[in-house]
Protein backbone atom coordinates (compact mmCIF):
# COMPACT_ATOMS: atom_id res chain seq x y z
CA UNK A 1 0.00 0.00 0.00
CA UNK A 2 2.32 2.89 -1.26
CA UNK A 3 0.02 4.69 -2.95
CA UNK A 4 1.45 8.31 -2.83
CA UNK A 5 -2.32 9.55 -1.51
CA UNK A 6 -2.27 7.13 1.10
CA UNK A 7 1.43 8.54 2.14
CA UNK A 8 0.08 11.87 2.09
CA UNK A 9 -2.93 11.44 4.40
CA UNK A 10 -0.55 9.60 6.95
CA UNK A 11 1.59 12.99 6.70
CA UNK A 12 -1.68 14.80 7.48
CA UNK A 13 -2.02 12.27 10.54
CA UNK A 14 0.82 13.09 12.33
CA UNK A 15 0.00 17.16 12.70
CA UNK A 16 -1.65 18.24 15.20
CA UNK A 17 -5.15 19.57 14.77
CA UNK A 18 -5.90 21.85 17.83
CA UNK A 19 -4.47 24.96 16.06
CA UNK A 20 -6.42 24.66 13.67
CA UNK A 21 -9.31 24.31 15.49
CA UNK A 22 -8.51 27.72 17.22
CA UNK A 23 -7.50 29.13 14.39
CA UNK A 24 -10.88 28.52 13.00
CA UNK A 25 -12.75 30.29 16.01
CA UNK A 26 -11.33 34.22 14.53
CA UNK A 27 -12.97 33.37 11.05
CA UNK A 28 -16.36 32.68 12.99
CA UNK A 29 -16.15 35.44 14.88
CA UNK A 30 -16.14 37.69 11.78
CA UNK A 31 -18.96 35.85 10.56
CA UNK A 32 -21.11 36.57 13.73
CA UNK A 33 -20.22 40.06 13.49
CA UNK A 34 -21.00 40.93 10.04
CA UNK A 35 -24.21 38.58 10.18
CA UNK A 36 -25.56 40.38 13.01
CA UNK A 37 -25.30 43.87 10.99
CA UNK A 38 -27.05 42.49 8.18
CA UNK A 39 -30.99 42.99 9.18
CA UNK A 40 -32.48 40.40 6.77
CA UNK A 41 -30.48 38.08 8.41
CA UNK A 42 -32.78 35.73 11.17
CA UNK A 43 -32.53 36.48 14.39
CA UNK A 44 -33.35 33.11 15.71
CA UNK A 45 -30.91 32.08 13.38
CA UNK A 46 -27.71 34.04 14.14
CA UNK A 47 -28.88 32.95 18.17
CA UNK A 48 -28.28 30.06 16.33
CA UNK A 49 -24.75 30.22 14.93
CA UNK A 50 -23.91 32.04 18.39
CA UNK A 51 -25.26 28.48 20.37
CA UNK A 52 -22.40 27.10 18.27
CA UNK A 53 -19.61 28.98 20.13
CA UNK A 54 -21.24 27.30 23.35
CA UNK A 55 -20.68 23.57 21.68
CA UNK A 56 -16.96 24.84 21.59
CA UNK A 57 -16.87 25.76 25.13
CA UNK A 58 -18.53 23.04 25.99
CA UNK A 59 -16.50 20.66 23.89
CA UNK A 60 -13.06 22.25 24.97
CA UNK A 61 -14.42 21.26 29.04
CA UNK A 62 -14.97 17.93 27.60
CA UNK A 63 -11.95 17.19 26.50
CA UNK A 64 -10.17 18.38 29.07
CA UNK A 65 -12.32 16.49 31.68
CA UNK A 66 -11.57 13.46 29.63
CA UNK A 67 -8.04 13.68 29.55
CA UNK A 68 -7.47 14.67 33.44
CA UNK A 69 -10.21 12.01 34.67
CA UNK A 70 -9.91 9.10 32.42
CA UNK A 71 -6.86 9.83 30.60
CA UNK A 72 -8.60 9.34 26.99
CA UNK A 73 -9.37 11.59 24.10
CA UNK A 74 -13.07 12.97 24.21
CA UNK A 75 -14.43 10.94 21.24
CA UNK A 76 -13.20 7.74 23.35
CA UNK A 77 -15.55 8.97 26.41
CA UNK A 78 -19.33 8.37 24.97
CA UNK A 79 -21.28 10.24 27.67
CA UNK A 80 -18.82 13.00 27.56
CA UNK A 81 -18.98 13.00 23.58
CA UNK A 82 -22.70 12.61 23.22
CA UNK A 83 -23.12 15.32 25.66
CA UNK A 84 -20.95 17.84 23.99
CA UNK A 85 -22.30 17.21 20.64
CA UNK A 86 -26.05 17.83 21.84
CA UNK A 87 -25.17 21.02 22.07
CA UNK A 88 -23.78 21.47 17.99
CA UNK A 89 -27.67 19.57 17.65
CA UNK A 90 -29.34 22.11 19.43
CA UNK A 91 -27.77 24.41 17.68
CA UNK A 92 -27.83 23.74 14.55
CA UNK A 93 -31.82 23.17 15.06
CA UNK A 94 -32.39 26.87 16.02
CA UNK A 95 -30.39 28.01 13.07
CA UNK A 96 -32.44 25.64 10.72
CA UNK A 97 -35.79 26.87 12.70
CA UNK A 98 -34.54 30.54 12.00
CA UNK A 99 -34.32 30.32 8.40
CA UNK A 100 -37.39 28.19 7.76
CA UNK A 101 -39.46 30.78 9.93
CA UNK A 102 -37.17 34.08 9.10
CA UNK A 103 -39.05 36.66 7.92
CA UNK A 104 -39.48 37.15 3.71
CA UNK A 105 -40.07 40.64 3.79
CA UNK A 106 -37.14 43.40 3.26
CA UNK A 107 -37.73 46.28 6.03
CA UNK A 108 -39.87 49.20 4.35
CA UNK A 109 -37.48 52.04 4.19
CA UNK A 110 -37.63 54.42 6.74
CA UNK A 111 -38.50 51.09 9.31
CA UNK A 112 -34.95 50.70 9.98
CA UNK A 113 -34.45 53.01 12.41
CA UNK A 114 -31.07 53.66 14.20
CA UNK A 115 -28.92 53.17 10.49
CA UNK A 116 -26.21 55.76 11.20
CA UNK A 117 -24.44 54.77 8.45
CA UNK A 118 -26.16 55.35 5.63
CA UNK A 119 -24.58 57.57 3.13
CA UNK A 120 -25.50 61.47 2.45
CA UNK A 121 -26.89 61.02 -0.65
CA UNK A 122 -26.90 63.62 -3.31
CA UNK A 123 -30.34 63.15 -4.36
CA UNK A 124 -33.43 65.17 -2.45
CA UNK A 125 -36.23 63.44 -0.54
CA UNK A 126 -38.63 63.82 -2.92
CA UNK A 127 -36.23 61.52 -6.06
CA UNK A 128 -35.91 58.93 -3.18
CA UNK A 129 -39.76 58.58 -3.09
CA UNK A 130 -40.31 58.14 -6.76
CA UNK A 131 -37.50 55.91 -7.09
CA UNK A 132 -38.95 53.37 -4.54
CA UNK A 133 -40.96 50.77 -6.41
CA UNK B 1 -18.37 1.28 15.40
CA UNK B 2 -18.71 0.58 18.70
CA UNK B 3 -16.86 3.61 19.94
CA UNK B 4 -19.70 5.50 19.86
CA UNK B 5 -23.19 4.49 21.89
CA UNK B 6 -26.27 4.22 19.79
CA UNK B 7 -27.77 7.58 21.35
CA UNK B 8 -24.52 9.34 20.83
CA UNK B 9 -24.22 7.78 17.17
CA UNK B 10 -28.40 9.48 16.73
CA UNK B 11 -26.87 12.92 18.12
CA UNK B 12 -24.20 12.86 15.51
CA UNK B 13 -26.65 12.45 12.78
CA UNK B 14 -29.28 14.26 13.99
CA UNK B 15 -26.78 17.35 13.65
CA UNK B 16 -25.44 16.39 10.19
CA UNK B 17 -29.15 16.17 9.10
CA UNK B 18 -30.29 19.32 10.65
CA UNK B 19 -27.15 21.24 9.11
CA UNK B 20 -28.10 20.15 5.42
CA UNK B 21 -31.74 21.00 6.00
CA UNK B 22 -30.40 24.08 7.16
CA UNK B 23 -28.08 24.98 4.22
CA UNK B 24 -31.73 24.13 2.23
CA UNK B 25 -33.46 26.46 4.33
CA UNK B 26 -30.79 29.16 3.40
CA UNK B 27 -31.43 28.97 -0.32
CA UNK B 28 -35.11 28.82 0.12
CA UNK B 29 -34.70 31.99 2.30
CA UNK B 30 -33.04 33.59 -0.38
CA UNK B 31 -35.27 32.77 -3.33
CA UNK B 32 -38.11 34.17 -0.82
CA UNK B 33 -36.15 37.25 -0.73
CA UNK B 34 -35.37 37.28 -4.14
CA UNK B 35 -31.73 38.18 -3.01
CA UNK B 36 -28.45 36.09 -4.39
CA UNK B 37 -26.48 36.57 -1.15
CA UNK B 38 -28.09 33.95 0.79
CA UNK B 39 -26.95 31.34 -1.81
CA UNK B 40 -23.23 32.33 -1.46
CA UNK B 41 -23.66 31.58 2.43
CA UNK B 42 -25.60 28.37 1.91
CA UNK B 43 -22.45 27.62 -0.40
CA UNK B 44 -20.09 28.34 2.45
CA UNK B 45 -21.90 25.60 4.74
CA UNK B 46 -20.69 22.63 2.74
CA UNK B 47 -17.01 22.87 4.11
CA UNK B 48 -18.68 22.50 7.79
CA UNK B 49 -20.91 19.79 5.67
CA UNK B 50 -17.65 18.18 4.74
CA UNK B 51 -15.82 18.08 7.96
CA UNK B 52 -18.43 16.44 9.74
CA UNK B 53 -18.47 13.68 7.15
CA UNK B 54 -14.69 13.51 7.81
CA UNK B 55 -15.78 13.52 11.65
CA UNK B 56 -18.32 10.57 11.54
CA UNK B 57 -16.06 8.56 9.13
CA UNK B 58 -13.41 8.44 12.20
CA UNK B 59 -16.12 7.64 14.82
CA UNK B 60 -17.30 4.83 12.05
CA UNK B 61 -13.65 3.76 12.39
CA UNK B 62 -13.79 3.42 16.30
CA UNK B 63 -11.48 6.67 16.39
CA UNK B 64 -8.35 5.01 14.80
CA UNK B 65 -5.31 6.06 15.73
CA UNK B 66 -4.49 5.46 12.03
CA UNK B 67 -7.18 7.54 10.32
CA UNK B 68 -5.93 10.60 12.44
CA UNK B 69 -5.77 12.50 9.53
CA UNK B 70 -9.22 12.76 9.40
CA UNK B 71 -9.56 14.96 12.04
CA UNK B 72 -7.06 17.41 10.68
CA UNK B 73 -8.98 17.10 7.69
CA UNK B 74 -11.87 17.95 10.11
CA UNK B 75 -9.92 21.03 11.31
CA UNK B 76 -8.74 22.04 8.07
CA UNK B 77 -12.03 22.23 6.63
CA UNK B 78 -14.02 23.92 9.85
CA UNK B 79 -11.23 26.63 9.25
CA UNK B 80 -11.79 27.03 5.92
CA UNK B 81 -15.41 26.81 6.12
CA UNK B 82 -15.43 29.32 8.84
CA UNK B 83 -13.24 31.83 6.50
CA UNK B 84 -16.39 30.78 3.86
CA UNK B 85 -18.92 32.11 6.26
CA UNK B 86 -17.11 35.70 6.97
CA UNK B 87 -16.57 36.15 3.39
CA UNK B 88 -20.96 35.29 2.67
CA UNK B 89 -21.95 37.64 5.55
CA UNK B 90 -19.82 40.21 4.73
CA UNK B 91 -20.84 39.95 0.84
CA UNK B 92 -24.58 40.56 2.48
CA UNK B 93 -23.73 43.26 4.92
CA UNK B 94 -21.73 44.73 1.31
CA UNK B 95 -25.13 44.20 -0.84
CA UNK B 96 -27.16 45.70 2.34
CA UNK B 97 -24.66 48.67 2.34
CA UNK B 98 -25.66 48.79 -1.32
CA UNK B 99 -28.79 48.96 -1.71
CA UNK B 100 -29.18 51.49 0.87
CA UNK B 101 -27.18 53.81 -0.97
CA UNK B 102 -29.47 53.28 -4.14
CA UNK B 103 -32.41 53.89 -1.99
CA UNK B 104 -31.38 56.38 0.90
CA UNK B 105 -33.80 55.91 3.42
Amino acid sequence: MNLPLADAFQRLGALDPAPLFVLSLLPYLAFLWWARQVQAFPRLALQGFRLTLLFVAVTIVAAVVAERTYGQQLADVDPLHGGAEAFLTLSNLVVLLGFRTGPAQTLLPGSAAGNSERPTGSEPPAAAQVNKS
Amino acid sequence: MHALSLPTWWIHITSVLEWMLAILAVQAYGRRRREGGWRWLALAMLPALVSAMAACTWHLFDNSETLKGLVVLQAGLTALGNGALALAAWNLFRQQRNAAGEKPL
